[in-house]
């Protein structure tokens, strides 16, 4: 039954993500020993000409780098200790590469004469762009920094939008919308001290740092629910149309209604699919590369000194974790870990 | 003459030891063999941070939590440094090769169940480890020379 639950959800993800199985992007350049996380959830060493597919994740070490190139359409470097993954969303009917920056810091840039870009996100937000060189540094706590060099980016999160220009930069913090813009010329932004800063404040306050992602979980959640319910009534639909079209006998007839009724609800659950795995795989992220470590930093802190602050935030961490394992978990699966 | 003899004794004794110790290996892997698992533990405690590096598997299984990130593996070392925690008066209870239902010790999730499947070799056992700090649990695996690598660890009772 699990088996052929797996089958017809692959087959409408097959039938969802067709155009964009095309659409690989190359390793073109690396240093150091930056690793590749596949489609089956494996984990294997990046190399040169490896071509990967939307979902596939590029991981590098601190002393790594990567460069992946989409044709000509885009140039991706993703430096130092960073999680890099290709995903998609579908949004207004058209299905979106959403490049994404989980943790760390990637600088893109895109081809204005190629055609259509595509989206730029983190775990917290997405971005719409146009003909843009941007960098984009993804924190610790889940806070987002968009940097523009040149073109124009709309960056949304919690329902507001700012655009930005060149040379002009924002920040998202973690569940909430964006704040005010800012010119970075002559600013120097560096990585490595703008993510310090952060694990700063996430140290100096780690119980802030919880209800932030707890803000940005229960976003996930609304978009999961949404979409769940949207696959539901698009698969008893086409469920019904392929009950239908066995009735008919036909073959032109059936032909027809394949073509008209059927497949169009097929592709909307495909869609559907599509949707709630994007919510429940950005809630997955944001366990492993933001609770997760803050986790890991609060529980080697104190290791021999568990005060009541530690209880605390211990006690807050078992609730959210309960609460995500009842409501994203059982739309994950092996490959997603 | 006798010490002709003695050092045929001698030769003999070491061929019998060097014998007794490649049975050994080739019986016991060294992520279940618990003089290599205290030569592990000994290194937890006394080495650097960059040697700890090299000793420690990606990913890597802390209580419930999956932490994938070099630096975030560093972070941890480098924590347990700085609070001078250490896996101090060591004593094994027991190695017990890694088997499906034994993820449940670090907790009852997807992560952990997953964690389990994937990324524990077919040499991981887990270790319970009593210390001056309490019962550890630790996932030892594959190696790096004659000593097991560390995959994950846990405790008894402070986990959320």
């Amino acid at each position: 039954m699990k088996h052929r639950k797996c089958y017809i959800i692959s087959f409408y993800l097959l039938i969802g993500a067709g155009i964009l199985l095309a659409q690989n992007t190359m390793v073109t350049y690396i240093e150091g020993s930056p690793q590749r996380k596949d489609n089956k959830g494996l984990l294997s060493l990046l190399d040169y000409g490896n071509q990967l597919a939307t979902g596939e994740s590029v991981i590098t070490g601190k002393t790594d780098l990567a460069e992946l190139s989409q044709g000509n359409t885009s140039t991706i470097r993703i430096k130092p200790n960073t999680v890099f993954t290709i995903r998609e969303i579908e949004l207004g009917g058209q299905k979106e590469q959403v490049l994404t920056t989980t943790v760390g810091a990637v600088s893109m840039r895109f081809n204005r004469l190629a055609g259509k870009e595509p989206r730029v996100g983190t775990v917290s937000t997405i971005a719409g762009i146009r003909g843009t060189e941007l960098t984009v540094f993804a924190g610790p706590d889940g806070s987002t920094l968009f940097i523009v060099e040149s073109g124009l980016v709309s960056v949304t999160a919690a329902g507001s939008t700012v655009d930005l220009r060149e040379k002009e930069a924002v920040e998202v913090p973690a569940g909430g919308p964006p704040g005010e813009k800012y010119s970075v010329i002559g600013r120097e932004l560096d990585f490595s001290s703008w993510a310090q800063g952060k694990t700063e404040e996430l140290l100096a306050d780690p119980q802030s740092t919880l209800e932030k992602s707890v803000t940005l979980l229960t976003q996930f959640k609304a978009g999961l629910s949404e979409w769940v319910e949207k696959y539901e009534k698009a698969r008893i639909e086409s469920d019904a149309a392929v009950k239908k079209m066995g009735e008919i006998t036909d073959t032109e007839a059936q032909k027809k209604y394949q073509d008209e009724v059927w497949f169009p609800l097929a592709l909307q659950t495909g869609n559907a699919i599509l949707n709630y795995r994007y919510y429940t795989l950005s809630a997955l992220s944001l366990r492993r590369y933001v609770l997760g470590p803050l986790y890991m930093q609060v529980r080697t802190r104190n290791m021999l000194k568990q005060d009541g602050s530690y209880q605390k935030f211990m006690e807050r961490y078992r609730q959210i974790i309960q609460d995500f394992q009842t409501t994203f978990e059982p739309y994950t699966n092996i490959t997603d870990y | 003459m006798k010490n002709i003899t003695n050092g045929i004794i001698a030769r003999a004794l070491i061929g019998v030891l060097f014998l007794v110790g490649l049975v050994s290996c080739s019986t016991l892997p060294p992520s279940q063999n618990p003089g290599r698992i205290l030569s592990l533990i000994k290194a937890l405690n006394t080495e650097s941070v960059p040697d700890l590096m090299k000793r420690t598997s990606r990913p890597f299984l802390l209580d419930g939590e999956i932490i994938i990130r070099e630096a975030d593996i560093e972070t941890l070392w480098q924590n347990l440094r700085d609070s001078q925690f250490t896996f101090t008066e060591a004593d094994i209870q027991s190695v017990t090769p890694v088997k499906p239902d034994l993820y449940r010790l670090f907790g009852e999730s997807k992560d952990v169940e997953y964690f389990f499947r994937k990324y524990i070799p077919k040499d991981g056992a887990i270790v319970e480890l009593n210390t001056a700090h309490g019962t550890f649990y630790i996932i030892t695996g594959s190696r790096t020379w004659f000593t097991p690598k560390i995959i994950g660890f846990t405790s008894k009772g402070v986990t959320p």
